[in-house]
């Protein structure tokens, strides 16, 4: 068990080191630079001296060597172009926790509704929790999330003034950006809820429960949802990361300052070491999650637990997650 | 008439489809005594399984409704109408149900041990957690499983085919149930396999004063394990009795058939085992004579006109044909071992 | 059976001795009572039968439609700009109004249409032909080559594509369809791919594949016969569901100002440009609204309907 899951990390940090070092090099290999980007006809020298300064006049692998070692032997992730003296992660560390807090909020509130919702609407199959789940589902997939926001501020706060117009401060800000990100969460996960709770409770051992007399609230939960859970939790993984990147449009549409502002930013100043570190961040973020996800299983499915005692298990789990 | 352990009469169920409905089981009635073995034996959709079902009301999921005027009397107690505090009560602690493939028949995600302990620490709640975990491993012990208590521990696809019907089994008697319903219980299993199960089954039979039901479309196993047998077709019973009166003399063509495409050592001698002809009638449509009348070798006209009654042969022994019609011609029974 | 009479065997009322002659079974009435539908005859009605699904088409007919001829039919080209027109009203003239530039609204929500509907067809289609290809390589190979793979596809997955998509455009100077379709594909395909190769496993690992071989059919009758029928059901409804979703994908990026640049431009692109001017022009943001939504829901109802209908594992 020990064994699988060192294993599972370590493959974690290879992929890590893989993608981060791939776009490193897809960053680098663009033509452009920083200065280029934002003053023009610029000295010679002061060019050269820039370049020697952050090191850009090197071969791309010392650079990427360079890159690693700072960041092994220091933990960081290196001077951002533009702000000369700051330190990627400074940024990271300021304007993360934003970013997360948005997307976490919005995946509980989303996952947990939809789940919900969708149980309810397996449990009346073709009653009116149904039509409702399916109503949900369907709106939540058809409207972009930032038609919703562009609505949710007219009416809230255009309108009605009930919220803060934009800006940042205590919870209530939270509020508007929150239901605007729970929206598609909620679609996704009532749709596959629905359809996974419909398949389990028509498996024999649902009958088998039933003649043993147990009450039908019980066997829903001691029968039902962990079965269902299972191809939800291999769903989780790309939500996370989804939910990152559809925080971009919703912190632009409401001036959150979180993440997502900077990362469009830093492109298109060329700011080098912003983009790869916040890419490491998202990178970091999504194959974390996966892990999390295979040691999930672990809980939930015995099945698994035994193929990884027994090392029959491959390193990452095969279970195709795509809708 | 002394009252019976169970009593069904003009037992219906039909499921609604989006195509129509479907009446699976069309006015049965039968009963079961204590300590009694009965038999329903038919081939693949002839109801029988829904009938079982319908015993305790056990749907799942499926869109099926017992009919109105249908009756089901379990010591007295009208089934039909019990609400579900009362249908609980009834299901495991009446009524005990081993399903046709233990592959499928046990949760995944749940120990042995927890399946069998769940439902007696539901009927009795005063049983702790380890009396009834205590429980589970003597029930395993009792259904032949070595090292009761390591295997309460384990997940279903740790045991094998034949251990899981065993699990079945403990699962079925765990609260003390009155009728144990066994449905095809051995179909999925291999034949060593299935013979291991049947004499448990029949050991328990004769430990306890349990009455079980046998639902088969396998004769072979059915006269070694049943007291009385009755053959369903199409959702109606064509022909019952004790076991004896069924094999030795049976009356309608329909059981003559069944017993002749048993393989048996003649019907190897001869080269070709009997079949049936044709299939069983469309459930969704009514059905105006007799169920079998097109797939049978002595049909009369009147047989696709009227549905016969059900005659006595003797006290235990009943057949619904016209055959037995004083206006009929009297045919014999064909020798077993297929056509002549 | 003591409820049972037995003076029921004498009675004769209405009955004749004709009604009692022995007819046996009647052999002459043909065996087949419905006919042989195909796969595809199956599904089709299956389809139809689905009145959401059906509805779902009908509207993806009108909207292709209006995408083609839309910009025909207005009144402007969705180029020409007129300052003096800017923001005009709906009427009779300009049937959506007209944008800041006083272009035609109509004619730009359509011919945004276009170039929308244009990537999440395409996009979805060079998706499932590259993961197709993917996928069944690995799986036909299994083993080492397998499992490489799929590490690719998983480290492919695990690259945020909108880093793709910046990188790109940066790379190829270009904001565009070409650019926004390379993007998108690069790592799109990953899905269908595992789809594919996780489908391809299981059915070479079937019974009825294994009887086919054990029964002498050549491999490649046996891929064109049983592997080929048995995932294009799957391939196909994950088109349906691609297409939406690629189309949800350029709005995004389009709405951060990535994709489609002006005059061209895409619904995304327009609901971009609208979010400005959001509480005074509320219409320039419904109707790219409206388009997209309609365009998803479109695709979705069919695309449920034809996993019900193209799914074998969902019949009864």
């Amino acid at each position: 068990m020990a064994k699988y899951i060192i294993k599972r990390i370590l493959y974690m940090f290879l992929v890590l080191f893989i993608v981060v070092s791939t776009t490193f090099i897809m960053i680098h290999s663009i033509p452009g630079d920083p200065l280029t980007a934002t003053v023009e006809n610029l000295p010679e020298a002061t060019r050269a001296n820039y370049y020697a300064r952050y090191g850009l006049d090197q071969p791309l692998m010392v650079q990427l060597f360079r890159f690693w070692k700072l960041f092994l032997t220091e933990g960081s992730l290196g001077e951002s172009l533009k702000f000369p003296g700051r330190l990627a992660e400074e940024f990271i560390v300021k304007y993360a926790p934003i970013s997360f807090q948005l997307g976490i909020w919005g995946l509980v509130i989303g996952v947990t509704l939809g789940m919900l919702l969708g149980i309810n609407a397996a449990l009346h199959k073709n009653k009116l929790p149904d039509y409702f789940g399916t109503f949900v589902a369907l709106l939540g997939t058809c409207i972009p999330a930032f038609v919703l926001a562009a609505l949710v501020q007219y009416f809230f706060t255009v309108k009605h003034k009930w919220f803060p117009t934009a800006g940042w401060g205590g919870a209530i800000y939270y509020v508007l950006p929150v239901l605007c990100m729970t929206l598609s969460p909620v679609a996704t996960y009532c749709r596959y809820m629905k359809s996974s709770v419909l398949d389990v409770i028509n498996q024999d051992y649902i009958l088998t429960a039933e003649s043993k007399g147990l009450p039908r609230g019980k066997i829903i939960w001691r029968h039902v949802m962990r079965n269902t859970l299972m191809p939800i939790v291999t769903m989780l993984a790309p939500s996370v990361a989804g939910l990152l990147g559809g925080s971009f449009i919703i912190e632009s549409m409401f001036a959150i300052p979180g993440l997502g502002t900077y990362f469009v930013k830093a492109i298109n100043s060329r700011d080098y070491t912003m983009v790869v570190a916040m890419n490491f961040l998202f990178t970091a973020t999504y194959v974390f999650s996966l892990l999390v996800v295979d040691l999930l299983y672990l809980v939930i499915d015995p099945r698994v637990r035994l193929e990884v005692k027994q090392n029959r298990r491959a390193v990452a789990s095969n279970v195709p997650s795509e809708n | 008439m002394s009252e019976h352990l169970l009593e069904v009469k003009d037992l219906a169920v039909s499921f609604s489809s989006y195509a129509g409905k479907i009446r699976a089981v069309r006015g049965v009635s039968f009963h079961l005594d204590a300590g009694e073995t009965l038999a329903i034996v038919g081939e693949s959709g002839c109801g029988k399984t829904v009938t079982v079902k319908a015993l305790m009301k056990l749907y799942g999921n499926s869109a099926a409704f017992i009919e109105e005027g249908s009756s089901i009397l379990f010591k007295g107690q009208e089934v039909v109408t019990m609400n579900n505090k009362e249908l609980s009560k009834l299901r495991g602690e009446g009524i005990g149900m081993i399903f046709q493939d233990p592959m499928t028949s046990l949760n995944p995600t749940l120990t042995v041990g927890y399946q069998i302990a769940e439902g007696i620490r539901f009927h009795d709640k005063s049983v702790t957690k380890a009396e009834a975990e205590k429980r589970a491993a003597e029930l395993l012990a009792l259904v032949g499983i070595p090292s009761p208590e390591e295997r309460i521990k384990q997940y279903p696809h740790q045991l094998s085919g034949g251990m899981r019907q065993r699990v079945m089994i403990a699962i079925a008697i765990a609260c003390n149930a009155d009728i144990i319903i066994c449905d095809e219980p051995t179909t999925a299993l291999d034949v060593t396999i299935q013979a291991q199960v049947l004499e448990l089954l029949n050991e328990l039979k004769e430990k306890t004063n349990k009455a079980f039901i046998l639902v088969t479309h396998d004769l072979g196993i059915v006269f070694d394990f049943a007291d009385r047998i009755q053959v369903m077709y199409a959702g109606v019973i064509l022909e019952r009795g004790t076991k004896y009166e069924l094999f030795d003399d049976p009356h309608h063509p329909y059981t003559w058939a069944l017993l002749n495409s048993v393989p048996s050592k003649q019907s190897q001698r001869k080269g070709s085992l009997y079949s049936i002809q044709g299939t069983p009638p469309d459930l969704m449509m009514d059905i105006k004579g007799c169920p079998f009348a097109d797939r049978c070798d002595y049909c009369m006209p009147i047989c696709k006109e009227r549905m016969p009654q059900e005659i006595a042969i003797t006290e235990s022994h009943g057949v619904s044909c016209w055959l037995e019609h004083s206006m009929a011609p009297k045919v014999k029974a064909p020798a077993a071992g297929g056509e002549e | 059976m003591s409820q049972v009479k037995t003076d029921w065997i004498n009675d004769t009322e209405g009955l004749s001795p004709e009604m009692f002659q022995i007819v046996g079974v009647d052999t002459t009435k043909d065996r087949v009572l419905r006919p042989h539908i195909s796969y595809w005859q199956d599904a089709w009605r299956r389809f139809k039968k689905n009145k959401l699904a059906v509805f779902g088409l009908i509207l993806l007919v009108i909207l292709i439609f209006m995408v083609i001829f839309g910009p025909i039919m207005a009144k402007h080209s969705f180029e020409e700009t007129n300052i003096a027109e800017s923001y005009h009203p709906i009427d009779g003239e300009y049937w959506f109004g007209a944008d800041k530039l006083g272009r035609d609204y109509f004619a730009r929500v359509w011919q945004g249409g276009r170039v929308s509907i244009i990537i999440g067809v395409t996009g979805a289609f060079i998706c499932a032909f590259v993961g197709c290809i993917y996928g069944g390589i690995a799986s036909y190979f299994g083993g080492k080559i397998d499992s490489f793979m799929m590490r690719i596809v998983e480290i492919l997955s695990s690259i945020p594509y909108l880093l793709v998509v910046i990188l790109l455009s940066l790379w190829l100077d270009a904001k565009g369809i070409k650019t926004l379709l390379i993007a998108m594909c690069l790592t799109g395909w990953t899905g269908i791919a595992r789809l594919v190769r996780s489908q391809m496993i299981t059915l070479r690992q079937s019974d009825y594949v294994l009887a086919a071989k054990l029964l002498g059919v050549r491999p490649l009758k046996i891929v064109t016969s049983h592997l080929i029928p048995n995932t294009i059901g799957l391939i196909i409804v994950n088109i349906t569901f691609r297409v939406p979703s690629l189309i949800f994908s350029e709005a995004f990026l389009s709405f951060l100002g990535l994709g489609i640049q002006s005059p061209d431009t895409s619904w995304g692109a327009l609901c971009s440009a609208a979010q400005t001017v959001f509480t005074f022009k509320p219409h320039l943001m419904f109707f790219p609204a409206l388009c997209i939504a309609l365009t998803m829901l479109a695709f979705t109802l069919m695309g449920d309907g034809l996993r019900d209908a193209l799914d074998p594992r969902q019949r009864k």
